[in-house]
C-alpha cells in the first residue's frame, strides 16, 4: 500500500515535471521553446546600438512605422545564413508594395562583429541584391550589447570545427509597438510569408 | 604500503572532480562527452552509493519500495526528464539546472541501485529490452535528424553520439545474445 | 551430465493450477478463433466488393483490409501462442500469471487497433509502412495512425513479456538456449535424447525469432511515432520496409512453427507410436532459426534499392527454408501415420490436412521467392495467394484440430458428427479454393489492394466470393463448436 502510495506519488508528480517542462508537451528543444515562448509573451526590444553598412548608428527602436524582419548571420557563412540571407531576398521581392508603403523592413544582425566590418556587410547586402533603403545589415558596437542583444533573442552562436559559427537561425518578426512577436525557422519561410501577408493586411485594415 | 581508503571517500572524490568547473566544461563542450561520460558516471557513482548505504536505512526503503516499483518509476522519470534536448541544453546555460542534474543523476542511480535488485525478472527483462531500444532509436534519430537537437552542440557532434549509440547498443545485443544462447559471460553480473 | 534425466521428466503443477491453465488456453483458442471468423466475413466483404455483389466504400474498403490483416496476424499469435503455452508448460514451468498478463495486453492492443481503424478511419495496411500512415490525405488523422501503432506495439509488449518468461523457465531448466534447442546434442558434446521434447526445441526456435522481431518491432514502431509527430525526421525508408517487415513476417511466420508442437504432440498419442528426437530433428529446427529471420525479403524483391545480395540471400533462404522442417516433420508425420492403424477423427484429419497444406504451401511461396517472377508478380494477388495458403490450410487446421482433441474427441473415440464433417469438407475445399483463385488471379496479373477490380477481373473475385463463404461456413461451425464444447471440457487424458 505504501508503496502503491509512492509510486503513484512520484508518478504524477513526474508527469507533471514532465508535462511543465516541454511547456506542456509543445516543446522539446530550446529552439522550439524559444518560438513558443515569444508567441505567446510578446516581448518589447530594449534600445541596442548597432553600427549599420554605412556607418550610420541605428536602433531598431528608430523604426516605428511597420514591421521589422531580423536574421542573424555572419558574413563568412558558408551554409545556413545564405539560406536565410536568401529568404530575405525572396521577401524583398514578394513584399515590394509593402516596402515601398514603409509597412515592412528588414534586418541583418552579425554577431561576428570583429570581422563583419561595414564593408563587408555592404558586399553581403549586395550579393543578395539588396535594396539598401528597405534592407539593412548591421554590427553591434561592443561586445557587452552583443551579449545583450543574443541574450535577448536567445540565440545561441557556438564556434564550428571551421573556424566559423553554428548557430540558432531564424526569421524574428517585431511588430510596430517594437515587440518580437513571432520567430520563424530557417525551414519556416512559407509560413513566414503567410504570417507576414496576414498582419500586413490588418495593419492596412486600420 | 596499500593505505585504505574508504570507498566512500573515492565517490565523494569523484563527485568533487566531476563537479570542479573545469571538468565540468571539458565534459560538456561535447555532447558525447556530456551524455556517455559525465552524465553515466554521476548515475554509477549513484548506483556505489546506494550500495554503500546503512542497511536500516536501506530496510526502511524499501517498505516504500515493495519489488522496486517506486525507485524505479523514478529511475525512469529522471531518465526520460534527461532525455530532453531543452533540459540539457539548459543545464549549460543556466546553473541550477546543472545543480539539479548532479542532484537528481545520482539520485537516478540510487534508486537503480536499490529497486533493480528487487524487480521482476520479466520486469528487468522489459526494462532492459526497453533499454537497449531507446539507444537503438536515439542513435538512428541522431544519425538522421536534419537540424540539431541542442542549441549548444554541433551537429557533427550529435551524429558521432548516434554512431556511438547504434554501436553500444549492437554490442550489448552481442553480449546479451552469447549470454543466452550459449551461456556465455563475459561482464558478471 | 544429467541432462538426460532431466529433459525426459515432467513438471508438476497444484490442480488448481491446471485447471486455472486449461481456462486460460481455451480462452486463448476462442478468442483466436471469434477473431478468425470475424476477419473472414471481412475478407468475404472485400471479395463480395471487389466481385460487384456488394458496394461498399472505398474508404471502408481499405478500412478492411486493415483490420483484416492486423486481425488475422493477431488471432493467429494469441491462438498459436495458447497451443505452444498449453504443450510447453509440461517440460518448463510456466507463469498462469503471465500467460493471462500477456491475453490481456493484447486485448487492450486489440480495442486500440479497433478504435484506430473504425474510430479514426487508419487504413493504411496493417504493416503500417513509413511514410504511409503519416500521409492519409485527409483520410485519417495522425492521431488514428499513432494510436494504431500504438496498439501494435502494445501488443509487441505482451508478447515479449510472454516470452520472457518462455525464456526464464527455459533456461532455468536447460542452462542456456543453445541447449534447449538441442545444440549441443547435435554437435555431439551430449548424447543424444530421443525423448527431448519437442515442444521445448520448438518453442526455443520461436522465442529466439520472435524475440528478435519484436525487438525490430519497438525500434520501427517508435521510429515511426517519432515521424507523425515529428515530419523534419524522415529516416531511411527502405530500411523501415526492412525492418517492418523483418517483424511481420518472423511474427506471422513463426505462428506456424509454434502450431506445429500440436502435430509433434498429438499425431504419436494417436497412433499409437513414440515420435524420437533425432539429428536431423535438431539440424532442421536449428536451421529454422535463420531461415525464419532471414527470408522476410522475397516480400521485397521488387524494391529495386535492394543490395542484389539480400536479394540473392532471400531468394537461396526461401528455397530452402521449406525443406528442413517439412522433410522432418512431413515425412515424420507419414511415417507415424502409415499402417498406424489411426483412427481418423476430425482432429487428426485436420492435423493431416495442416501437413499437406505446409508442404504445397512452399510452391507458391518458393515460385513468389524468385527475383524474376517476383519482379512482376509481388503486387499482384499471387501474394494473398501465398499467405491465405499456408494460413488456411496450414496454421488454421493445426489450430481448429488442437481445439479438437482439447474439445476431448480424442478422448471419447466417437465418431465425428455430420456437422463436423460438413465443416470440415467445407472448409477443407473453401479454402483450397479461396487460394488457387488468388494464385490464379495473380497469374493473370490482376493486382492486390484494390478496392475496385476492372470488369475483366469480375469473375475471378465472384469465384472468390463462393470460396471465402465456403471457408467461413466450415470456420462458423469448427467455432460454434469450440464456444460451445469447448468450455466445458474436462483436460484430455
Amino acid at each position: 500500500m505504501r508503496t502503491f502510495l509512492a509510486t503513484v506519488f512520484i508518478a504524477i508528480t513526474g508527469s507533471l515535471i514532465l508535462w511543465v517542462s516541454t511547456d506542456r508537451g509543445r516543446a522539446f528543444t530550446v529552439e522550439e521553446a524559444r518560438r513558443l515562448d515569444v508567441r505567446e509573451n510578446p516581448r518589447s526590444v530594449p534600445e541596442w546600438h548597432l553600427q549599420n553598412q554605412d556607418l550610420e548608428t541605428v536602433t531598431i527602436q528608430d523604426w516605428h512605422e511597420g514591421f521589422l524582419v531580423v536574421d542573424f548571420i555572419y558574413t563568412s557563412c558558408p551554409s545556413v545564413c545564405l539560406i536565410l540571407s536568401s529568404g530575405l531576398k525572396s521577401l524583398q521581392k514578394d513584399f515590394a508594395p509593402e516596402l515601398e508603403k514603409n509597412n515592412l523592413r528588414l534586418l541583418s544582425i552579425s554577431f561576428d562583429p570583429e570581422k563583419d566590418t561595414p564593408q563587408r556587410l555592404k558586399e553581403h547586402l549586395s550579393h543578395f541584391s539588396a535594396n539598401f533603403k528597405y534592407w539593412i545589415a548591421a554590427r553591434p558596437v561592443s561586445s557587452s550589447q552583443k551579449k545583450a542583444i543574443l541574450d535577448f533573442f536567445k540565440v545561441i552562436v557556438i564556434p564550428d570545427e571551421y573556424g566559423g559559427y553554428t548557430h540558432s537561425a531564424g526569421y524574428h518578426v517585431i511588430d510596430p509597438q517594437g515587440r518580437l512577436v513571432a520567430i520563424f525557422g530557417v525551414e519556416q519561410l512559407n509560413e513566414l510569408k503567410e504570417y507576414l501577408t496576414q498582419v500586413l493586411n490588418k495593419e492596412n485594415d486600420h | 604500503m596499500i593505505i585504505k581508503i574508504k570507498q566512500e571517500w573515492l565517490l565523494l572524490t569523484a563527485f568533487v572532480v566531476l563537479a570542479l568547473p573545469p571538468m565540468q566544461q571539458f565534459l560538456e563542450q561535447s555532447m558525447v562527452t556530456h551524455m556517455l561520460v559525465q552524465i553515466p558516471v554521476l548515475a554509477i557513482i549513484g548506483w556505489m552509493l546506494g550500495k554503500k548505504l546503512p542497511e536500516n536505512w536501506k530496510s526502511k526503503i524499501t517498505l516504500w519500495n515493495r519489488w522496486g516499483i517506486t525507485g524505479m518509476v523514478l529511475a525512469v522519470i529522471i531518465m526520460t526528464y534527461w532525455m530532453l534536448p531543452r533540459v540539457l541544453d539548459a543545464a549549460i546555460s543556466e546553473w541550477h539546472f546543472e545543480l539539479v542534474k548532479f542532484v537528481t543523476v545520482p539520485i537516478m542511480g540510487i534508486a537503480l541501485s536499490l529497486s533493480w535488485p528487487l524487480l521482476n525478472p520479466i520486469a528487468q527483462g522489459v526494462l532492459k529490452l526497453e533499454f537497449w531500444a531507446t539507444f537503438m532509436r536515439l542513435g538512428w534519430l541522431y544519425l538522421d535528424l536534419p537540424d540539431r537537437l541542442c542549441a549548444n552542440y554541433l551537429l557533427s557532434d550529435q551524429r558521432i553520439l548516434g554512431q556511438l549509440l547504434l554501436l553500444s547498443g549492437s554490442a550489448w545485443a552481442i553480449t546479451w545474445t552469447l549470454r543466452i544462447m550459449f551461456g556465455i559471460r563475459i561482464i558478471k553480473t | 551430465m544429467s541432462g538426460t534425466a532431466v529433459a525426459s521428466g515432467k513438471v508438476e503443477y497444484t490442480d488448481s493450477e491446471n485447471r486455472n491453465a486449461l481456462i486460460a488456453v481455451k480462452a486463448h483458442l476462442i478468442a483466436g478463433l471469434s477473431v478468425f471468423l470475424l476477419m473472414m466475413l471481412g475478407g468475404l466483404t472485400m471479395r463480395a466488393a471487389q466481385g460487384t455483389w456488394i458496394e461498399i466504400g472505398v474508404d471502408l474498403f481499405y478500412q478492411i483490409m486493415t483490420v483484416h490483416g492486423v486481425g488475422v496476424v493477431g488471432a493467429a499469435v494469441i491462438a498459436s501462442t495458447g497451443v505452444q503455452w498449453h504443450f510447453l508448460r509440461k517440460y518448463v514451468r510456466l507463469s498462469n500469471a503471465i500467460f493471462w498478463t500477456n491475453f490481456f495486453i493484447f486485448l487492450t492492443g486489440v480495442v486500440m487497433i479497433l478504435g484506430s481503424i473504425f474510430l479514426g478511419g487508419y487504413g493504411g495496411a496493417w504493416t503500417f509502412l513509413y511514410p504511409l500512415p503519416a500521409i492519409s490525405m485527409g483520410a485519417w488523422s495522425t492521431g488514428a495512425a499513432a494510436v494504431f501503432q500504438l496498439g501494435v506495439l502494445i501488443i509487441g509488449v505482451g508478447l515479449l513479456i510472454l516470452y520472457l518468461d518462455f525464456g526464464r523457465a527455459i533456461l532455468a531448466r536447460y542452462g542456456s538456449l543453445a541447449r534447449a534447442l538441442g545444440l549441443t546434442m547435435l554437435f555431439g558434446k551430449e548424447p543424444v535424447d530421443p525423448a527431448h521434447p519437442k515442444a521445448v526445441v520448438a518453442s526455443t526456435m520461436v522465442l529466439i525469432v520472435n524475440f528478435l522481431g519484436i525487438a525490430a518491432g519497438a525500434v520501427v514502431l517508435v521510429m515511426g511515432l517519432i515521424n507523425l509527430y515529428n515530419p523534419e525526421f524522415q529516416p531511411d525508408a527502405m530500411l523501415m520496409k526492412n525492418l517492418i517487415y523483418f517483424f511481420g513476417h518472423v511474427i506471422i511466420n513463426a505462428t506456424i512453427y509454434a502450431s506445429v508442437i500440436a502435430v509433434y504432440e498429438l499425431l504419436p498419442r494417436y497412433t499409437g507410436r513414440p515420435w524420437k528426437t533425432n539429428k536431423v530433428f535438431l539440424a532442421a529446427w536449428f536451421a529454422i532459426v535463420f531461415m525464419v529471420m532471414g527470408v522476410y525479403p522475397h516480400h521485397l524483391l521488387m524494391d529495386f534499392p535492394m543490395p542484389a545480395w539480400a536479394m540473392i540471400a532471400a531468394q537461396v533462404l526461401s528455397f530452402g527454408s521449406g525443406i528442413p522442417v517439412l522433410v522432418v516433420t512431413g515425412y515424420g508425420a507419414l511415417m507415424l501415420v502409415y499402417r498406424s492403424g489411426i483412427k481418423w477423427s476430425t482432429t487428426t484429419k485436420l492435423l493431416f490436412l495442416s501437413m499437406f497444406g505446409w508442404a504445397a504451401g512452399v510452391i507458391p511461396a518458393i515460385l513468389d521467392a524468385m527475383v524474376t517472377i517476383n519482379r512482376v508478380f509481388h503486387n499482384t494477388l499471387w501474394v494473398p495467394g501465398h499467405f491465405h495458403f499456408y494460413l488456411l490450410l496450414g496454421l488454421l487446421p493445426m489450430i481448429i484440430g488442437f481445439t479438437y482433441y482439447l474439445a476431448g474427441e480424442g478422448d471419447r473415440n466417437e465418431q465425428p458428427k455430420a456437422t463436423d464433417s460438413l465443416g470440415f469438407y467445407a472448409y477443407l475445399i473453401g479454402a483450397f479454393m479461396t487460394s488457387m483463385v488468388f494464385l490464379a488471379s495473380g497469374a493473370n496479373s490482376i493486382p492486390r489492394r484494390w478496392a475496385v477490380h476492372m470488369e475483366e477481373w469480375v469473375t475471378f473475385a465472384q469465384v472468390g466470393t463462393i470460396a471465402a463463404a465456403l471457408v467461413v461456413l466450415g470456420t462458423l461451425l469448427f467455432t460454434l463448436r469450440a464456444i460451445f464444447i469447448l468450455p466445458g471440457a474436462a483436460n484430455p487424458r
